[in-house]
């Protein structure tokens, strides 16, 4: 039995070592999303697997995807790391800097990067749910589904979380380009 | 927002985001939420695109070593906790168990080391084990983590070995059922490996690709075949049709790369295929002449699969004579391709001990060996058969041997094929070379082949080194990329020379794997030996003296002119190999030249007319036999000697006060010792001794005299004719010094009269002195003679003890340990003992004899020989009582315990396997 066990180990082990080289990406991503700051999240997505190397045997085979679990991991890892810098959740924009006009940035270019500053701003005053629902969905690229094997909730929870996520980042948007 | 209406956006959020579809076709879907739809799916649209950050390979790259590092550390940690709980049981496992005991012990081991060291202990897992999963699992985690496509190429060609070796095990073990999927994933792994190939781009990794399948073609093939040849006979037609689909397998791979591989040459028609053989090894036996019949090579690709012959001509050779010389045994232009196996029929082996003839058993019949062989259009391919005589030889009961032929493919390389100087136009030569009609394949320019060689660099100088006993040039062009020490581990590539010696090109240090540490030197401290016999080859770096390889250094000293066919007397340090690492060298002058060999044959004639009763009556005055013919003016006298001998010398023995040389072309007839009356037959040499060409013993010992019975001057066969003045001087004889030795160890019988004791050959005759009962593993002490072939006469043998029960009465010597004693002898007539043997209490050293050390190291196994491995340069011996834990196959890495004996070889006491390496 304890033989078994070892064997269930090392073949975890195994999968989390391939799930790295076919998610890193996106765990990557969705940290960036989650910690507003891309060249932290990469290194913190190394973590994420190192972490899950280290606790393969907490991982149960209860029918839920191993990726679900990384996921899992990587929420807390970026949660650790907000907490750590003593700060609340910045949402990731392509560019911290304002745009500047230059002969390399082309006219749409500019209008890119405001619309990134807008919709940090936006998503600043979305609640911690709706961006975990938006770092998911649209950072780490999963379905309804696999975002609730993450977060724990039912599918239809995720998609009336999501729904009202964009309404409230839409209202806000708009708010700003009438204001 | 209706629920309906979260789930059409989510929907849509999926096809526009994660399949690429366009807002529009999403909102075409729905019409009736088209308007509701659009702005929250084009704002999530742009949200996703603010999210789309791509880390760089450089931090995935980290991300890899981060993991990587910590699974190592994990499987560390693993094994920590298994030698944790596995150590608590080292203290009863210390004390010799019973059987039962040893048995109980594995159980409990098995139970309690069941969980942590499943991990490890899966490296030697095979298919249908409960681990092997977890071992094929971890094969993928690796190709996960391999980055580039050459290495994942590489590691699947390491993986492939890996199947060979557990096909090979399982085949061994005759279970076939298992073997069929592990031979699916072999080929996997050589399609995968292949594929990859066929994408790569880079000539350097390409080339060093088409060298990995090589080389893992090779060593696979040959386990397989190895396997085959040990299967039970029962699956072994199952195994042969397994090896004959792995064979194709891998022929098809080797193809495939080479395709792509850069070119090494260009040139068009046949190729020829070329096979040669030679033997370095020929210990305590005269002769080992081998029949072989008919050659073949298997095509392995192509549409024209199947055996071509090489060679039908039967050809019989002494294998012993091939010592550092190749001896073609046959060459034919075959269709380019790959061939996998080469094998031929061994007729006959006949081996000669002390000059009688013995039939050896020949198992098989046939040999064959697996080794892919790229022949290309108009190249000679060269297939150097390195027999290993010491390993093919057993000795099954009084005089009956077995010859299990142990040959190894040295190397091969297709290599132009030379033109006619005379024939200089090209077409010519590229139409007789397409066609190949009418005209013999010509020899190559000069033997060159490529040898790759692993391992521990033993010896260094500044222009050479040497590894795995062999000495290797060093030149102004060998690539060298860092700088060399000795005990490093290193990959050298090296070409052949046409006089066998071998010139590094590129020289290889592997990176953090030293080779044993400096406390545990791989041999002996400094076992200085002397040998005295005739010179069979020189090379730059080695020689063949007396059936003994002598390896050259810069700082060897070299004095006389050496020729083949002259004496050397050699001063070195005993490698384990059996090799000697020469300080000193001392040439003497030649052998007779072939007129004289002519003389000889001559002789034998005569002798063997003497012998049918045609020679005319021979007393001990020794007249001449009647149909000597006329001797040419110049040329040495022919005489006849009858007498005890006074003193027996490895090459200087004295017979009624005469100097008489003996030689390995001596025939010698019996087994001469002092005192015993012999009658020889040779040559008066100008500076006064005899060229003894046959030696006979005619008579048993005499009890011992103080002084030599009345010498009969010797008779020489007609007038003795004055040394021509033409004849060169020979220079100023040095007189062969006696070597006596003295060896303790445990015996293990070869045959009647052979023991081998400490790793040396003993040969006991009837004048031996034996005290106590003399029975395999008894512990002996030896006093002895070192004779020109290495073996020692035994003057003496005394038995210390038994089954660690000490012999009555006997002193037991804690170590084996020889003790090589050269007397000085600088007049031949003061010498009139032979070799003055000490006695045991007359040598200080052996009461100071230290305690045998123990010894514990880890290394790769190199080769496993039956009890004898070979690991990291050393050579260890497995008894019964060595306790095994795993599964052991070569290039395993191994923990050793043991002892250290006195030849440098390691008596193991328990062995690990630790995994690959």
């Amino acid at each position: 039995m304890l033989a078994q066990g070892t064997e269930q180990i090392t073949a975890k082990r195994a999968a989390v070592a391939r799930l790295y080289e076919s998610h890193f990406e996106r765990v990557v991503r969705y940290i960036a999303a989650r910690i507003g700051n891309p060249s932290d999240s990469e290194d913190l997505a190394s973590e994420v697997f190192v972490r899950a190397l280290r606790s393969v045997d907490s991982f149960k085979e209860t029918g839920a995807p191993m990726e679900a679990w990384i996921f899992k991991i990587a929420r807390n890892i970026a949660v650790d790391y907000l907490r750590s810098k003593g700060r609340r959740p910045t949402p990731i924009l392509l560019d911290d800097a304002p745009p500047l006009a230059s002969p390399d940035n082309s006219f749409q270019e500019i209008e890119r990067r405001e619309e990134a500053m807008l919709l940090r701003k936006a998503m600043k005053q979305l609640s911690e749910a709706q961006r975990e629902v938006l770092a998911l969905r649209f950072g780490s690229e999963m379905t309804s589904q696999q975002a609730a094997a993450v977060l724990g909730k039912k599918p239809t929870a995720i998609r009336e979380m999501q729904s009202a996520a964009i309404k409230k980042l839409r209202e806000i948007l708009r708010g700003e380009q009438s204001g | 927002m209706s629920e309906r209406f979260d789930q059409i956006l989510d929907e849509c959020i999926d096809r526009v985001i994660l399949e690429d579809e366009t807002v529009e076709a999403c909102l075409a879907r729905y019409p009736e939420y088209a308007g509701e739809l659009e702005g929250p799916l084009r704002l999530a649209v742009r949200a996703s695109n603010n999210f789309a950050v791509t880390p760089t390979l450089a931090a995935k790259e980290r991300g890899r070593q981060r993991l990587q590092a910590e699974l190592e550390a994990l499987r560390q940690t693993d094994e920590r906790k298994r030698q944790r709980r596995s150590s608590w049981l080292m203290p009863l496992l210390a004390w010799p168990l019973p059987r039962w005991g040893v048995a109980a012990a594995s159980i409990i081991l098995s139970v309690v080391l069941g969980g942590a060291a499943t991990a490890a202990a899966s490296s030697g897992a095979l298919p249908g084990d409960t681990l092997y999963p977890v071992k094929r699992a971890t094969e993928e985690a690796g190709l996960a983590f391999q980055l580039s496509d050459k290495g994942k190429a590489a590691l699947h060609l390491a993986y492939a070995e890996r199947r060979s070796q557990e096909i090979g095990v399982l085949l061994e073990r005759g279970d076939t059922t298992q073997v069929g999927p592990a031979l699916s994933a072999l080929q996997e792994n050589l399609t995968s490996a292949t594929r990859i190939a066929t994408t790569l781009r880079d000539e350097g990794d390409l080339a060093s690709l088409e060298s990995q399948v090589d080389e893992g073609a090779s060593a696979a093939l040959n386990t397989l075949q190895t396997a085959v040849q040990n299967s039970p006979e029962s699956t072994r037609q199952r195994a042969s049709d397994l090896f004959q689909t792995a064979s194709e397998s891998y022929g098809e791979t080797v193809t495939a790369v080479a395709a792509v591989a850069p070119p090494r040459f260009t040139a068009a028609g046949l190729g020829i295929l070329e096979i040669r053989a030679m033997d370095p090894s020929p210990p305590g036996v005269d002769k080992i002449l081998v029949e072989v019949g008919e050659i073949e090579a298997h095509l392995a690709t192509g549409s024209r699969k199947g055996w071509v012959t090489i060679t039908q001509n039967p050809q019989t050779f002494d294998l012993l004579q091939i010592v550092e010389v190749q001896r073609l045994l046959g060459e034919q232009k075959v269709e380019p391709g790959t061939y996998t196996k080469v094998r031929f029929a061994i007729n006959k082996a006949t081996i000669v001990v002390a000059g009688v003839e013995h039939e050896a058993k020949v198992p098989s019949g046939r040999l064959e060996l697996a080794r892919p062989l790229r022949v290309e259009e108009g190249k000679r391919t060269v297939v150097l058969l390195d027999f290993d005589s010491a390993a093919s030889l057993r000795v099954t009961g009084r005089d009956q041997y077995t010859l299990v032929p142990r040959v190894t493919v040295l190397a091969h390389e297709p290599g132009q094929e030379k033109r006619q100087p005379d024939k200089g136009k090209k077409k010519e030569g590229d139409d007789a070379g397409r066609k190949g009609q009418g005209k013999e394949p010509q020899r190559p320019e000069a033997s060159r082949v490529r040898v790759d060689i692993d391992g521990v660099v033993e010896a260094l100088t500044a222009d050479s080194l040497v590894v795995r006993g062999k000495p290797i040039l060093i030149t102004a062009s060998t690539e060298v990329k860092e700088a060399l020490e000795k005990g490093q581990r290193v990959k050298v590539r090296a070409v052949s020379q046409p006089d066998g010696s071998l010139v590094a090109t590129k020289i290889d240090v592997e990176k953090g794997d030293k080779g044993p540490p400096e406390k545990a030197p791989e041999k002996p401290a400094d076992a200085t030996v002397e040998i005295q016999g005739a010179v069979e080859s020189i090379s730059p770096s080695r020689w063949v003296v007396a059936g003994r390889t002598i390896l050259l250094t810069a700082d060897t000293k070299i004095k006389g002119a050496a020729t083949v066919g002259g004496l050397a007397h050699i001063t070195g340090h005993l490698q384990a190999d059996g090799a000697i690492l020469a300080t000193e060298i001392v040439a003497m002058p030649p052998e007779p030249g072939p007129k004289e060999k002519e003389d000889r044959d001559q002789k034998k004639q005569d002798q063997q007319e003497d012998k049918s009763g045609k020679g005319n009556d021979q007393g001990k005055n020794g007249d001449a036999p009647k149909s000597k013919p006329p001797e040419q003016p110049g040329e040495p006298a022919l005489v006849r000697l009858t007498g005890k001998i006074e003193s027996l010398r490895p090459n200087g023995w004295r017979l009624n006060s005469q100097e008489v040389v003996v030689t390995r072309e001596t025939v010698v007839e019996g087994a001469p010792q002092t005192g015993l009356e012999v009658q020889v037959e040779g040559k008066k040499q100008s500076d006064g001794t005899v060229l003894a060409l046959s030696v006979k013993v005619i008579g048993r010992v005499s009890p011992p005299t103080p002084k030599a019975p009345p010498t009969p001057a010797p008779i020489p066969t007609s007038t003795p004719t004055p040394t021509s003045p033409s004849t060169p001087t020979p220079s100023p004889r040095v007189t062969p010094t006696p070597v006596s030795i003295q060896l303790e160890g445990e015996g293990e019988r070869i045959d009647r009269f052979r023991w081998r004791v400490g790793g040396r050959i003993v040969v006991t005759d009837n004048e031996t002195e034996i005290e106590g009962s003399l029975l395999p593993g008894t512990k002996v002490r030896v006093e002895g003679i070192q004779r020109n072939d290495g073996t020692i006469l035994a003057v003496k043998v005394e038995v210390l003890e038994r089954d660690g029960r000490k012999e009555p009465d006997r002193p037991a010597t804690p170590a084996p340990r020889v003790t090589p004693t050269a007397i000085p002898t600088p007049q031949p007539q003061a010498t009139t003992t032979p070799g003055a043997t000490p006695t045991p209490t007359s040598t200080p050293e052996s009461q100071a004899t230290p305690a045998p050390e123990p010894i514990q190291f880890q290394g790769v196994v190199e080769r496993m020989d039956g009890l004898l491995w070979q690991v990291d340069g050393r050579t260890i011996v497995i008894t019964n009582q060595t306790m095994i834990q795993g599964l052991p196959l070569p290039r395993a890495r191994v923990s050793i315990e043991g002892v250290q004996r006195a030849d440098g070889t390691i008596l193991a006491t328990q062995i690990m396997i630790l995994g690959r390496p």
